[in-house]
């Protein structure tokens, strides 16, 4: 197990939500950043990740998040992520979900989170993202990537 | 007239609210509203081949991503007429435990505690009650394993496949499924002193018409074909093929997922619905467990889902405890699945989601295209039986206070356990 995990988080059936995932696909089949993170798809449910995060001394987790005016967007947040929940467009919360496990798992209390947010417009049932959203997902991994 | 609006329904998944309109004391309306945008998954999966239809609907839901999965499995093999092998019947009855064990103990401890203990959240209890949190955890990380050994990931199983598994789970693996379930077997008399110390939730009472999948002989989640509607010692028999006699769909100005009802009635499903279809089940340990709680069925209570939902957890990890037992005693077979040989027809399955009955129903053409898809969660089948349970507990309350009410029916609507954003399906609000 390495000490750095990256987790892509959405729905691939849910157009841009999906765009954390296809980020942590692109990341997966790049050598230089599976030598230095473990990289992994976590769906929308970070708690059944729970124990792959555990242990781990930095975890990164690429997300989508909803902003109608400025899809395409990029932000880097490091700490806990204020949310709140209509900000979010799968109805799980991976913000609790960090929340709580730092809170039960003494382990993490030592573990730094690194949110990388792409900004989208909707979520809506579509096996692509738009176009914007897609444009940008070589852009986030290549800053994950910076952030290795 | 006065009116109680609940805007966001907190700590369920997707997202409803609930409207309740006041004449004086009379309940005029009462309504259940679902927000959650129209998924419109069906018609992804129209033309599609049947090898991409479970992967794709298991993405329906994060929860019950192994339910979905199975279930259109086994929708998909009923029209192509391929019956698998008891092996692959006990190997997915293991991953439909733990899939009820994951969901059973977030939706107690994370879900359903802060309400009995007035904590805003899981967090808050976390803050004070960390073992309570901890124990729920334990408990979904179990599901969550047994669900990566048998179906390849702790989400979205990858291993099942139409007529069988990609690869059967080694005996080492089963064994160390085994260890771990026996060291719950200790976590789920915790389960049971937690919830049978919480202050009684006594605030609806209702006859409830009651359907679960009735399992004469065996205790399953994953086989049979007949759903047994039950109330007051009334009871019919749907079979799975007559599933819409069951489901009546019919859409609601309010909501964007379709209400059902049995004969004019609103049904629960769940639970609470499995135990009292299938009362054979409670013996022994549950027996005792049941008694501890003080449930009695039928209940009249939605609020006693959660006790059902605590005896179904012991249930879980003795029944996961079974299987491994049989499998490992007849030695794990290296079965290749079944060879799939489309055909045109239609093939409908209900299985037991942790939630209650799940339905897919698929019509495929010759070459095993989809023409068409219907799929019925628990949520939806339990939306009409909501909104008269939210109706009961206001008549029944004696205070007018919106917060008293707005409390109580929140609890119901936890009680239920509801996955709002799996509930919606080929609807468009009016």
């Amino acid at each position: 197990m390495k000490p750095l995990l990256i987790i892509g988080l959405g729905n691939p059936l849910m157009g841009d939500d999906s765009a954390g995932l296809r980020v942590s696909d692109l990341l997966a089949s790049d050598s230089a950043v599976t030598n230095a993170a473990d990289v992994i798809a976590g769906g929308t449910d970070l708690l059944s990740s729970m124990d792959r995060i555990e242990g781990r001394t930095r975890v990164i987790l690429v997300d989508a998040v909803e902003s109608l005016s400025d899809p395409g967007r990029i932000s880097v947040i490091e700490g806990p992520l204020l949310e709140e929940r209509a900000e979010y467009v799968h109805s799980l919360s991976a913000a609790q979900a960090v929340e709580l496990m730092r809170q039960v798992m003494p382990g993490l209390q030592g573990t730094r989170f690194t949110w990388v947010l792409v900004h989208v417009a909707s979520a809506r049932v579509l096996q692509q993202m738009s176009p914007e959203v897609a444009a940008v997902v070589p852009l986030a991994a290549a800053v994950v990537k910076g952030l290795l | 007239m006065s009116t109680i609006v609940i805007e966001h329904l907190a700590r369920v998944e997707g997202h409803g609210g609930i409207t309740v309109e006041l004449e004086g004391d009379t309940v005029t309306n009462v309504h259940f509203d679902v927000f959650e945008g129209a998924r419109l998954l069906e018609p992804l999966v129209r033309g599609k081949r049947y090898d991409e239809v479970a992967p794709i609907l298991s993405r329906i839901c994060s929860i019950c991503s192994a339910a979905h999965t199975l279930t259109s499995l086994k929708a998909t093999e009923n029209a192509f007429g391929i019956r698998v092998s008891p092996q692959t019947e006990l190997l997915r009855e293991l991953l439909f435990r733990g899939e009820s064990i994951e969901s059973h103990s977030l939706h107690l401890f994370l879900l359903a505690l802060p309400d009995y203990l007035n904590y805003p959240s899981a967090i808050a209890v976390a803050a004070d009650k960390p073992a309570a949190v901890l124990l729920g955890l334990r408990l979904k990380k179990l599901g969550n394993s047994i669900q990566e050994v048998i179906g390849g990931r702790a989400v979205h199983p990858v291993n099942t496949v139409l007529g069988g598994f990609g690869k059967v789970p080694a005996i080492d693996e089963l064994i160390g499924l085994r260890s771990n379930l026996m060291q719950a077997l200790g976590d789920c008399d915790t389960v049971i002193d937690i919830i049978a110390s919480l202050p009684a939730a006594d605030f609806c009472h209702s006859d409830t018409l009651y359907a679960a999948l009735r399992s004469p002989n065996l205790d399953s989640y994953y086989t049979g074909d007949e759903v047994m509607v039950m109330s007051n010692g009334n009871r019919a028999i749907v079979n799975a093929a007559d599933y819409r006699s069951l489901t009546n769909e019919k859409s609601v100005p309010h909501s964007n997922a379709k209400h059902s009802t049995f004969r004019g009635s609103p049904f629960m499903v769940g639970s609470l619905a499995r135990l009292t279809v299938n009362p054979r089940r409670l013996t022994g340990k549950l027996a005792v467990a049941m008694k501890r709680l003080k449930l009695q069925l039928p209940a009249d209570n939605p609020m006693d889902n959660n006790k059902a939902q605590a005896l179904e957890l012991i249930n879980d990890v003795e029944r996961a405890l079974e299987i491994i037992e049989q499998l490992i005693r007849n030695g794990i077979k290296d079965e290749r699945p079944i060879p799939v040989h489309p055909r045109a027809g239609t093939g409908t399955a209900i299985t037991e989601a942790p939630r209650g009955l799940l339905i897919h129903s698929y019509t495929y053409d010759e070459q095993g295209h989809v023409v068409s898809a219907d799929v019925i969660t628990p949520t939806a089948l339990n939306a009409a039986s909501i909104e008269l349970h939210f109706r009961r507990a206001v008549e029944q309350c004696a205070e007018r206070d919106e917060a008293v009410i707005g409390k109580r029916l929140q609890m119901i609507a936890r009680a239920y356990d509801p996955c709002i954003s799996c509930s919606v399906h080929l609807v468009r609000r009016r």
